[in-house]
Order: C-alpha cells, then structure tokens, then sequence
C-alpha cells in the first residue's frame, strides 16, 4: 500500500482557497485532477464525488473534510488537498468548517488502497499538530514534508 | 426510526448488515461509532494498530452505506465506550442502537442508561 505522501500531488495542492461554498470547492479540487489528466469522464467523476456529498457529511469535524470517490472515470488513486483561511462549511458533525480539504479520487478497482488511504489520512488528521503545521505550511513542499514526518 | 446509531467495535458482518438494512427500509440516518479506550490500552503500537483498523472498518461501512444510498455519518472518538454511546444517544437524538452482544462493553449499563430506546443485540 503506497503511503499518503507518495499519492498526494504537490501540483494539487492549492493553499490559498478563495471559494466559500463546499460545492465550489470540490469543483476547484476536481478541476485541478482534471488538468493533471488523472480524470477520463468529469461527469461521471463530479456525479460520484456530489451524490456521496448529498448522502453524508465528509467534513469529519477538527477543521477537516476529506472528500471522495472510487470511480471508472479515475486513473489512478490520487489526492489533491486545498486549505481555506476562511473555512467552508462541510456540515461537520462538530459544527466547525473546514480548512484543511483532502479529496480523494481512486478507480472503481482499487477498493481496498483507497480505503487504505482514507484511514491513514483520517487517522494523520486527528493529530494536534500536523493540523497546526499544515495550516502554517508556506508552500507545497512544506505539506509534503509535514505528511512524510508525521505518517508512520 | 430516523437515526439509527451502529456500534461498529467487535461488529461482525450479519450485525452491520442489520443496522444498513434497517437505515435503508426507515430511510434513517445511520451513526457508525468506533471507540478507542485509550485509557485501558497502554501499548502505543497496539493503540495506533487499532486506530487503523477501526478507520478502515469505518470506511467500510461507508462505503456499503453510499451503495444502498443510506445516510450515514462516521464518528472515532477516544473514552469509555459506554460513556460515548449515552452521549451520542442523546446528542444526536437516536432512536435505536444496534450492537454485538459480544461487544466488550457493560450491556447492563448501556441498557439501563437507555430505557426509552430501542438496542438491537445481533
């Protein structure tokens, strides 16, 4: 199983999010898999990742959302993380909105890495101060290597 | 029945396959609750073990859910199992709590902390 660092792409990461609402955000998000040619049909890939949006809450409280979808419009398990100064409201169970956005996309083949790869992030995200350090990260290359120091 | 919560520790498949079927035929909101009693466990490579695994049962459990296009919201807390269930039966307003009677939990305690709901042992 790769490790989150390894599948995270430093060109999808998008540290000055402007969008306000959680639908614009997972289109920025998506676009930006879309130009890296990692999605083959991006409707069939926006319906997936929208209809689980409507079914439940990806934002998983502390700041953070992660959402996903396992699709045949996917290449490859990638993931593509934006951070908003403001917060966007992922209807958190906790009430917070989110700041540090993790999306992940995987191919319909590939259930058990992209269950993998949610756990592991879930699980990253839960600790204090990677929150902190990736909400202070400066750049691209900061996140990585906040994600490779900390994920054991 | 509009909020159905799972305890997903010591689940077994016919015990979560009760609990998304029952969300599906009520149309509820399925809760998923995996604990981790930190307290109790004090060997960091076997808390961490756990954490992993009770991500990954989480996700699973998701991902059966957006199949059968239930609702249904993921909780990991740390603290004391029985504690956390009361909490989350009266916060989010459940209805019914559906557990393994295996569950390594105080069944009396949770029964008589919840009188007016409805446990599923399965």
């Amino acid at each position: 199983m790769k490790k989150i660092s390894e599948i995270l792409l430093k060109e999808g990461i998008i540290l000055d999010l402007k969008e306000k609402e959680k639908i614009e955000v997972i289109k920025k998000l998506g676009e930006r898999l879309i130009s890296l040619g990692y999605i083959t049909n991006s409707d069939e890939f926006f319906g997936e990742i929208l209809k689980r949006e409507n079914l439940e809450s990806t934002g998983i409280g502390m700041g953070i959302a992660i959402p996903h979808a396992r699709s045949n419009a996917v290449k490859d398990l990638v993931i593509v993380f934006g951070r908003s100064q403001e917060g966007v409201d992922f209807s958190s169970l906790d009430g917070k909105p989110a700041h540090l956005i993790f999306l992940i996309a995987g191919p319909e083949d590939k259930k058990s890495e992209y269950l993998f790869a949610l756990a592991k992030l879930s699980k990253l995200l839960r600790k204090d101060e990677v929150r902190i350090e990736l909400n202070k990260a400066k750049n691209e290359e900061e996140v990585i290597a906040i994600i490779k120091k900390y994920e054991v | 029945m509009k909020r159905i919560l799972l305890y997903l520790n010591e689940a077994q498949e016919e015990t979560i396959a009760l609990a998304l079927s029952l969300a599906k035929t009520f149309s509820s909101r399925l809760y998923v609750l995996f604990s981790l009693d930190s307290d109790e466990i004090k060997d960091e490579n076997l808390k961490d073990k756990l954490e992993d695994e009770g991500w990954q049962k989480l996700y699973d459990v998701e991902e059966k859910a957006f199949k059968e296009e239930i609702k249904v919201s993921l909780l990991f807390f740390e603290g004391k199992p029985e504690k956390l269930i009361e909490e989350l039966m009266k916060s989010y307003e459940i209805e019914a709590l559906i557990l393994n009677p295996l569950a390594n939990l105080n069944l009396l305690e949770i029964i008589n902390k919840n009188k007016e709901k409805i446990i599923i042992l399965r």
